[in-house]
């Protein structure tokens, strides 16, 4: 490194010396905030942190908990001397066993996030369909696809003549019926988006979806992740046709915290076409490629399906016991995978989860501020983390938090605010 | 000092752990900074963090929140602009949010405006561009007073090279902010902390900044700054203080913002590395090292054209990296092939240096203020005198 000496010296035989640039005023770039050593800033970091650390959380909402084995958490000291032939063969891995984990022929894997690598494809489709381009064409998307995706849709997709047309879902099965659809009876529709499963945890009904969309010459674009994929027959396999699924890799060596920013994939029933291929540029880095192929390798695919099978037999085990409260149900009949919504009747939602807060538990995601009819609806998911003494300690404290709300208030204070 | 014609083979193997780049884009990675690079990396996996869902009640989540917020302020503090939102994890991302907010911006004022400036060689602004109902028009500075009319939405440079009064006259940029055109700056290198190019000396109104860039971490965090004109159109959820709290602003909170550019809160983990690199350096230190990279560069550059490198072009890229472009036939000491060799030598690929014509080739030296002077004149002396220690290594 270049010392103070060195750099006086340098700048004298550069003249530099009354070059203004050099006369910064250090006062206009200090930050009011001071240097710390490395034992001071861990300090403060551990102290956040643990400030930040909730003992029971079953709120998820698309962002999976799920256990990371130690080896992939290591992903940047591995990734450090990865070679261009090892990257190569490390994603060539990757993609065969997304390949047969989505059933579909063609997968590739990118650094953009999900909403970004699907706002891509939605515009390729556009580019490449037989209309013209000044033409607003319609892009139907399920309203039980996560509100978080359509909102980055409206704004990705604001210059690109494309109506973004959200789609209601059958409040009594918490699915898109094939109603919705028949309202477009026109070749006017590009392409159509829903989840597998759907972001309250159900699964649509793809095959009658997929008939709809073959019949009218639409895409069908479905959204998905490895863990589900690992647990149920992937759509592809279920619907007449299907186009493309993308997911967020998440699931696959990511923390929460990195849940809509990871690499994502792109599974297709053919080729990718030269077009989306110049839009598809981000190559995905080396860091993260290593935490998918070792997420990959150390787990494997049977690793991803019995972390599937952990997760959502507890939850449904969580779900069975809090539906045997009274007062507390299944929002929706269907089976659900990875998340479900529950209905506390006649209960002042917040007021309840300030309750939880008291014992530091964390319920779930309150759905009335995105789907306004869901009032005192919660999504629930539960993650290979959670032990059954946690699932108990939930279903106890909600049972007393039903009981107390129609009688006087808990006396235990608040952990946090919920 | 290294001896030459001790042959290249013992020059390389001292040369190999000197942690130069041959990228104007690498991580600015040095030996000063690595302590910092293994305590982010283990800082940024703190299980509190490792949780964080924006979903999650605010209050289980304000020593993340308050570390992205202290993140935001230093960038403000270094640019001396006024708002940051660090929700883009690349930099077409950045660079679309920023064409948003000036088409935000005019459309919320009722003014007309499609038309982009642009005043520099930017072809990853031109690819963004088509992604918005902006029309990009390539003109120079020069040009500039000409071109401003009611059709303008915003101006886009790339001048950080440049101190405050060289941009442009103060009459046009008084007639530029009496129409009411955006100064946007895209992208910033080292010069960015200097003092005469500070982006609120050079009155830009937004910003785009690659962060992690200069925090030496690994890519994915780009800030968009902008003064307080702007401000309200950033991006959301940006991380806002309310007395001792902090919390992330929705786009439901703020209808002016263009919305959410993915569906996180940024890229957390590299946010909280771009956080250790930070209060471990200081923005003053960042600074520092800024200064160094741009001497060492000038430095080299100096010395190369004292010695009678006459027949080569020598630039100084943003980042303080140094560009050389050799034109053919040399007349100098280093011919084409001798240069590439030079470059290999170095540790370096040349895969990308050559052009298709074979005409003349650039030589990109990144990070020279990881070196100390004796090897800044190691490096110098063997530019110089490659031809002789080709043929000493053949001799060998």
């Amino acid at each position: 490194m270049l010392s103070d000496t060195d750099f006086d010296l340098l700048c004298k035989q550069c003249d530099l010396e009354n070059f203004d640039f050099f006369q910064a005023d250090k006062k206009s770039v200090d930050a009011e905030l001071l240097v710390l050593t490395e034992s001071e800033l861990t300090s403060l970091l551990k102290k956040r942190s643990v400030q930040d650390s909730v003992v029971l959380n079953f709120l998820a909402a698309g962002s999976f908990n799920n256990f990371i084995p130690s080896i992939v958490k290591a992903r940047k000291q591995q990734s450090d001397n990865c070679s261009q032939k090892v990257y190569e063969s490390n994603k060539t891995t990757v993609e065969d066993k997304l390949k047969s984990l989505t059933e579909m022929p063609c997968c590739a894997v990118f650094n953009d996030d999900l909403t970004t690598l699907l706002t891509n494809l939605l515009i390729d489709i556009k580019r490449t369909a037989k209309t013209d381009n000044e033409i607003v064409s319609k892009i139907l998307i399920s309203a039980t696809v996560s509100p978080s995706i359509r909102n980055v849709l409206r704004t990705q997709l604001k210059y690109h003549s494309i109506d973004l047309v959200v789609l209601d879902y059958d409040k009594n099965s918490g699915k898109l019926p094939l109603s919705q659809l028949q309202q477009f009876d026109s070749d006017e529709v590009l392409a159509v988006v829903m989840g597998w499963p759907n972001y309250f945890g159900l699964l649509e009904d793809i095959a009658a979806i997929s008939y709809w969309a073959e019949n009218k010459g639409s895409q069908l674009i479905c959204l998905s992740d490895p863990l589900s994929l690992s647990l149920i027959k992937s759509p592809f396999k279920v619907a007449d046709k299907l186009d493309y699924i993308l997911g967020d890799l998440q699931a696959v060596g990511f923390t929460a915290s990195e849940s809509g920013v990871s690499p994502s994939f792109l599974a297709s029933a053919k080729d990718l076409s030269n077009n989306l291929k110049s839009v598809l540029t981000t190559q995905i880095n080396h860091e993260d490629l290593t935490a998918i192929q070792l997420s990959m390798s150390v787990t494997g695919l049977s690793g991803f399906q019995h972390s599937a099978e952990l997760s959502n037999s507890t939850l449904h085990k969580l779900v069975d016991k809090l539906t045997e409260i009274d007062g507390v149900e299944k929002k929706f009949i269907s089976d659900s995978l990875n998340e479900c919504v529950i209905e506390i009747a006649g209960l002042d939602i917040e007021k309840g989860l300030k309750m939880l807060a008291r014992h530091n538990i964390i319920f779930g995601y309150v759905l009335q501020n995105e789907y306004p009819e869901l009032t005192n609806c919660l999504l629930i998911s539960c993650s290979d983390q959670h032990s059954k003494e946690d699932v108990e300690k939930l279903v106890n404290k909600v049972a007393t938090m039903v009981k107390n709300l129609s009688t006087a208030g808990c006396p235990v204070k608040p952990k946090f605010n919920s | 000092m290294i001896k030459i014609d001790s042959g290249l083979n013992s020059f390389k193997r001292q040369t190999e752990n000197w942690n130069i780049s041959a990228s104007d884009n690498d991580d600015q990675q040095s030996q000063l900074s690595l302590a910092g690079q293994f305590a982010g990396s283990n800082l940024s996996n703190l299980e509190g963090f490792n949780s964080f869902n924006p979903y999650l009640p605010e209050s289980t989540t304000q020593g993340l929140l308050e570390c992205i917020h202290e993140v935001q302020t230093m960038s403000c503090s270094m640019s001396g602009l006024n708002a940051a939102s660090l929700v883009s994890l690349s930099s077409s991302q950045a660079i679309f949010g920023c064409l948003s907010m000036i088409n935000k911006y005019h459309m919320i004022k009722k003014q007309a405006r499609n038309t982009l400036l642009l005043c520099t060689d930017l072809p990853q602004v031109i690819d963004v561009a088509a992604h918005t109902n902006l029309q990009l028009k390539k003109i120079s500075l020069v040009q500039l007073e000409q071109n401003l009319d009611s059709t303008v939405a915003a101006i886009i440079v790339d001048v950080p090279n440049l101190a405050a009064d060289e941009f442009v006259s103060k009459s046009v940029l008084k007639l530029i902010r009496e129409m009411d055109i955006i100064i946007y700056m895209e992208g910033s290198g080292q010069y960015f902390y200097s003092h005469h190019s500070m982006p609120k000396n050079v009155t830009f109104d937004l910003l785009n900044l690659d962060l992690s860039y200069q925090c030496e971490t690994d890519s994915g965090v780009y800030a968009i700054l902008s003064n307080d004109k702007l401000k309200s159109y950033l991006p959301t959820p940006r991380v806002q203080q309310k007395e001792n709290s902090f919390s992330l602003q929705t786009q439901q909170q703020n209808p002016f913002s263009i919305g959410p550019l993915n569906t996180g809160a940024g890229n957390i983990k590299k946010i909280l590395r771009c956080y250790v690199q930070l209060r471990l350096k200081g923005t003053h230190g960042i600074q520092q090292q800024a200064m160094k990279a741009i001497v060492a560069a000038k430095y080299f550059i100096k010395k190369l054209a004292d010695s009678g490198y006459s027949d080569a072009c020598f630039t100084i890229g943003t980042s303080g990296v140094c560009f050389i472009t050799v034109n053919q036939p040399v007349e100098s000491k280093l011919s084409l092939e001798q240069g590439l060799e030079c470059y290999k030598l170095l540790g370096l690929s040349a895969d990308d240096v050559l052009p298709e014509n074979k005409t003349h080739f650039t030589i990109t030296l990144g990070r020279l203020h990881c070196l100390s002077k004796t090897q800044l004149d190691d490096l110098i002396e063997l530019f110089l005198n490659l031809e002789n220690a080709v043929e000493h290594e053949k001799d060998a």
